[in-house]
């Protein structure tokens, strides 16, 4: 799954990448609207990611002949420039979202993560945290390179928490995603849930670990060094 | 300030003056330059001496227990009278022409021809006296003895006439020029005031202007050609300042751009770097660089109106965002992150993302306080107000006030408080808002942000 990075400050583009990498896409890098709209045509991108301020124009100006080519393609603007007309500009312009720099890395991925899902373009790749890995095509957790045996419910917080991972998934995403929206759930159930999930991660050697979030939810990181 | 001269009024009595002057001249003129007929008897300037003789004579007149006037000269009219011994003076019953008593018997002669006409005033020069010099003013005045007709003849010019006959001429005269020197000041109000009325709205348009209406122009149509100059400077200034307004805002694209991308790339740089002790620490480092680049850039961006995002937004959810946001951070610090709030939907109308980077930054300094294994609470309270508790050291109950100042220091040797406390009031006093702290029963700082809300069920 490939994902244009139109940026025109090499080292945010490499970083981008590399950040992308590591999460497991590839990605190419357009310093400016000419090189983004060739790459555009050249390629068949899942998303692409647009800075605003480019050597020739505003980012924004490519969107709608790259909306024409390919319809169906997110596009996520990443900007330095987030005053509120900005973004209602960028938003108007056709974008799909507008990510404001610096941004914050787990937030960004998930953000990116949204929009390849909505689109359904393909195989996303595999969320990982420590040893789990979570794989989002075929819904299968695995530790290592075997799958990671869990109860029903633990699955089904694990891969919440997974979505999510970084991130603090709240107690209302977590609960109906474990027990469904309908049904009454007792206040304790989730965390009595919870620890149990907590020792079979510890149990397993999964070097993740879900952090109580009070008032918001939970969160699942890194087991911290 | 003073108070400015009002040019309507310099210009009435500028007029007032003029005309007043004017008289003056002309009166002081006629006796003097303009020689209106053969005999000369004007251009001369013993005429000018009539008022003060026919002063004197008036001191001069008694009354005799039998009722008759009769002039009995008084000192002053003695000692004119041998200073110039030309000089007669003479008074008659004006019904009659019968001269009174005490009369220069020569001039009683020369004016009893006068007797069949009734005279209201009369210049003459004697036909058998070959002095041009000499010349005689006959009058009728009403005395204190009754109606009188005073006369005298050969009287000499002495300075003290000038003043003395001005009055008499202005005395006279003051009912003629009063009134046009009256219409003219009326006329010369309403002129002005009428020809000057285009600047009140001038005036008015200049005072609508403000930091974001700098490309208005104020109307030159209907101002006079005098105060065009003067409206269009200030069109010129107002130009200037359009100008630095643009400049401001493109500096203001520009320092977004130029404080946020090396910000982003450092903390690409630190996420990638792991999680050691050292680089938890560089990453809460560089959040608080980024949360003081962001409060720095939305108070620039708040100076404008046009530049602010106001936006309704419930507090709980915003408040929310920045919470999740610093979960991670938290976990990496070793600390914790709560949040409480009413269940009361609360509505702000606000820019969100100048609160938020407010909200950051206390977050971030409650973070950096709190030990090792606490929480940090972020709390809101029915009607609005956001707290962030930590539990460190707490702030001195005398230093409550000075962590707001700028580069406020305990000491002159300890550094700034770092705390970016300053910048996050001057943000929260633009969004319409308070800021203070309190202190956490048990030890520690409550910062507490108080804003402008509305309850949800006042909402339609």
């Amino acid at each position: 799954m490939r994902i244009l990075i139109v940026e025109d400050e090499p080292e945010m583009a490499v970083l981008i990448r590399r950040r992308l990498g590591r999460a497991g896409f590839e990605s190419d890098n357009a310093g400016s609207i000419d090189e983004a709209n060739e790459a555009f045509r050249a390629n068949e991108y899942a998303l692409v990611l647009l800075d605003r301020r480019l050597p020739d124009g505003d980012g924004a100006e490519c969107i709608p002949a790259m909306r024409r080519l390919r319809p169906n393609v997110p596009i996520v603007i990443v900007s330095a420039l987030d005053a509120y007309s900005d973004r209602v500009s960028g938003l108007d312009a056709g974008a799909d979202d507008y990510i404001a720099k610096p941004f914050n890395g787990p937030e960004f991925l998930a953000r990116v993560r949204a929009r390849l899902r909505q689109t359904n373009v393909g195989a996303l790749p595999p969320i990982v945290v420590g040893r789990i890995s979570y794989d989002q095509n075929s819904r299968q957790i695995l530790k290592g390179a075997s799958a990671f045996l869990l109860h029903r419910r633990e699955f089904m917080l694990l891969e919440a928490l997974m979505r999510r991972a970084n991130r603090v998934a709240t107690r209302a995403e977590l609960i109906s995603a474990v027990y469904g929206l309908d049904k009454a759930v007792s206040p304790g159930a989730l965390d009595t849930l919870v620890s149990r999930l907590r020792k079979t991660l510890e149990e397993a050697g999964a070097d993740a670990e879900v952090h109580l979030v009070r008032g918001r939810g939970y969160l699942l990181t890194e087991a911290h060094a | 300030m003073t108070r400015s001269p009002s040019l309507a009024l310099r210009l009435a009595l500028y007029l007032f003056a003029t005309q007043v002057i004017a008289a003056l001249v002309t009166t002081l003129g006629i006796e003097l330059f303009v020689e209106d007929d053969a005999v000369a008897l004007h251009k001369n300037r013993n005429e000018l001496a009539t008022p003060r003789i026919n002063n004197m004579l008036l001191e001069s007149l008694r009354v005799a227990a039998d009722g008759k006037v009769f002039i009995q000269p008084s000192p002053s009219l003695l000692s004119e009278m041998s200073r110039n011994p030309t000089t007669m003076v003479a008074a008659f019953y004006p019904r009659t022409g019968e001269p009174l008593e005490g009369s220069s018997p020569v001039l009683a002669d020369a004016l009893s021809g006068m007797q069949k006409i009734r005279t209201s005033h009369l210049h003459f020069r004697l036909a058998e006296k070959n002095d041009t010099d000499l010349v005689g003013h006959m009058s009728t005045a009403n005395t204190p003895f009754g109606p009188l007709s005073l006369a005298s003849y050969g009287h000499h010019f002495e300075w003290i006439d000038i003043f003395l006959s001005l009055h008499y001429e202005m005395t006279t005269y003051v009912r003629y020029f009063l009134l046009a020197a009256l219409l003219a000041i009326f006329v010369a109000w309403i002129g002005f005031k009428r020809g000057l009325a285009p600047l009140d709205k001038v005036a008015r348009e200049a005072e609508r202007i403000d930091l974001d209406s700098l490309h208005q122009r104020l109307p030159l149509a209907g101002v006079p050609l005098e105060a065009t100059p003067l409206v269009f400077s200030m069109n010129k200034v107002l130009e200037r300042l359009d100008d630095g307004a643009e400049r401001q805002r493109r500096f203001l694209a520009n320092a977004a751009h130029e404080l946020r991308t090396p910000v982003a790339i450092l903390m690409e740089r630190l996420d990638e770097a792991g999680d050691s002790e050292t680089f938890v620490k560089l990453r809460r480092d560089a959040e608080r660089i980024r949360s003081i680049v962001e409060q720095l850039l939305a108070g620039f961006r708040l100076e404008r109106k046009e530049n602010r995002g106001d936006e309704k937004c419930e507090i709980g959810e915003l408040v929310e965002t920045i919470v999740d946001d610093h979960a991670l951070l938290a976990v990496k610090m070793g600390k914790g992150i709560a949040f409480e709030k009413s269940d009361e939907k609360q509505m702000l109308n606000v820019d969100r993302f100048a609160l938020q980077s407010v909200l950051a930054n206390l977050i971030q300094n409650a973070l950096r306080a709190e030990p090792e294994g606490g929480t940090i609470v972020v709390s809101i309270e029915n009607g609005g107000q956001i707290n962030v508790v930590d539990h460190g050291e707490g702030v001195p109950e005398e230093e409550r006030e000075m962590i707001f100042e700028p580069f406020w220091r305990k000491n002159p040797l300890t550094p700034g408080t770092g705390l970016g406390l300053a910048i996050a009031r001057d943000l929260i006093v633009k969004l319409g808002g308070a800021i203070r702290v309190e202190t956490t029963p048990g030890g520690g700082a409550i910062f507490c942000l108080a804003l402008p809300t509305t309850k949800m069920s006042d909402m339609r």
